[in-house]
């Protein structure tokens, strides 16, 4: 089915598992694809280079990890920086934050998507991949209240099947898709 | 009545006017959207519900909004937080100071105090620590006290370990501290020539020239109007050749950026202030 809303982001959060899907999105949107899309993914928190290069290398469109008040923009990728929570102001500007840790996470995707929940509402399209944590659900659960899109990755597909599965144990999302299908579904949303 | 978790930007400037009434505290230039979380947790721990209920018990006084203030402005990070930024103070910075008679240091929102005492262990390991004055400013009285104290706790010693480790001191951080109920102790000599002060970076002035100033996220909880007027007053309280350091995310308002503020590590956000 397709939803033909007016997205303004695409949010998407992942762990353990996550990376070869991440590459599969990163290499299949074109150039030009008119949202922006950000990346939460749990990652070592000493290590600040190699993951924004290797996301960079097999993608068609830019990819950065923001300062703090840097704007959303669309067309462009941003990835969460490592040991920072990455929320977002109701002006569309990046808000970074070290605060405490949420399910031993910096960056916490419970935090990123319920902060793009809040300010995008249903101009929001929202999916976790495979991870080993339950860091994200009650955040898609909140950004899906305040009516955004909730896509998970396909358990059964997913390497590790527990974050999504843990989005499964709140609330029946929107979409159970595979990788494949994800990636369909966000050439079709735009 | 609603519901705090849905906290709208209105329902936030009524609790921010409420909380500045009752304590001379203004938050409204804060960044709202990790103040928002803020507010929620608040609300959680004092049981809470509606903004209505919120608005009332600030209006009421007592200790609710020193309670709520606490909450908001409570802030911690890591000793020696990015090694990198650590390394460059330890390597050029503190070399090129050591020439004064005195080296005035700042460090501006300072929290539970992590960065002095990282600071002070690599001024001691110079020789600096007897000429270094340095004041420790934050807004929230309880993590100055903590500050004070030099204890940090026990579930925290693995990443402050990490962080130190990757500087290369040739020791080891336990060195410097010694365990007691749970908590990381350090000597309160190591900071003797350290002045922890409550200071409003919004509402004050700045507390006199400095040769380093250190502000490294806490500006992330700023909004841009505040962030630009408080490095503003950073500039002013910089003397000549001196060097400040921000969060490796954070950046210089274009405002500012380049008036006599020289990049010498953009990497880790070290700037120094021109000579003349």
């Amino acid at each position: 089915m397709k939803e033909k809303r007016a997205y303004q982001v695409v949010v998407i959060g992942g762990s353990a598992g996550s990376f070869p899907v991440v590459r599969k999105i990163l290499s299949t949107l074109p150039a030009g694809y008119p949202l922006p899309v950000v990346f939460c993914l749990h990652r070592l928190k000493e290590v600040r280079h190699g993951l924004l290069e290797s996301l960079a290398y097999v993608s068609n469109l830019p990819v950065e990890e923001p300062g703090d008040k840097q704007r959303v923009e669309p067309g462009r990728v941003y990835l969460a920086p490592a040991n920072y929570h990455l929320l977002v102001e109701e002006e569309h500007t990046f808000a970074l934050s070290i605060d405490r840790e949420i399910n031993f996470s910096r960056p916490s995707i419970d935090l990123t998507f319920a902060s793009f929940g809040h300010v995008y509402g249903g101009r929001m399209l929202g999916i976790i991949l495979s991870g080993a944590n339950v860091d994200g659900a009650s955040g898609m659960l909140q950004a899906h209240r305040r009516g955004a899109l909730a896509v998970i990755q396909d358990p059964e597909e997913a390497l590790v099947g527990t974050m999504p599965r843990k989005v499964l144990g709140l609330f029946q999302p929107d979409h159970i898709l595979t990788s494949d299908g994800i990636v369909r579904h966000l050439l079709e949303a735009v | 009545m609603k519901a705090v978790e849905v906290l709208s930007a209105q329902d936030v400037n009524l609790i921010l006017s409420a909380l500045n009434e009752a304590s001379a505290v203004d938050f409204r230039d804060y960044a709202r959207a990790s103040l928002r979380d803020r507010i929620v947790r608040v609300a959680g721990l004092h049981r809470i519900q509606t903004v209505e209920e919120m608005v009332r018990r600030l209006r009421e006084g007592k200790d609710f909004p020193q309670k709520m203030i606490h909450e908001i402005s409570f802030n911690t990070t890591e000793m020696y937080r990015d090694p990198g930024f650590w390394k460059y103070i330890r390597d050029r910075v503190l070399p090129d100071l050591a020439g004064r008679d005195r080296i005035r240091i700042w460090h501006a929102a300072c929290g539970t105090g992590e960065e002095v005492y990282s600071l002070n262990i690599l001024l001691e390991s110079a020789g600096l620590l007897g000429r270094s004055e340095c004041l420790a400013t934050d807004l929230n009285v309880q993590a100055l006290a903590l500050a004070r104290k030099g204890r940090f706790p026990v579930r925290s010693q693995k990443v402050h370990e990490l962080n130190w480790n990757a500087m290369g001191m040739g020791s080891e951080l336990s060195a410097h501290h010694r365990i007691e109920n749970h908590a990381m102790v350090f000597d309160t000599d190591l900071v003797r020539n350290v002045s922890f002060e409550r200071h409003d970076l919004g509402k004050d002035r700045v507390p006199g020239a400095f040769d380093l100033l250190l502000c490294r996220n806490a500006m992330i909880y700023f909004n841009p109007a505040l962030q630009e007027k408080v490095i503003r007053k950073f500039v002013e309280g910089l003397n000549p050749g001196g060097y400040l350091g921000i969060g490796y995310k954070e950046s210089l308002p274009a405002s500012v950026r380049g008036r006599r503020l020289d990049p010498v590590d953009p990497e880790e956000k070290i700037y120094k202030i021109a000579l003349s």
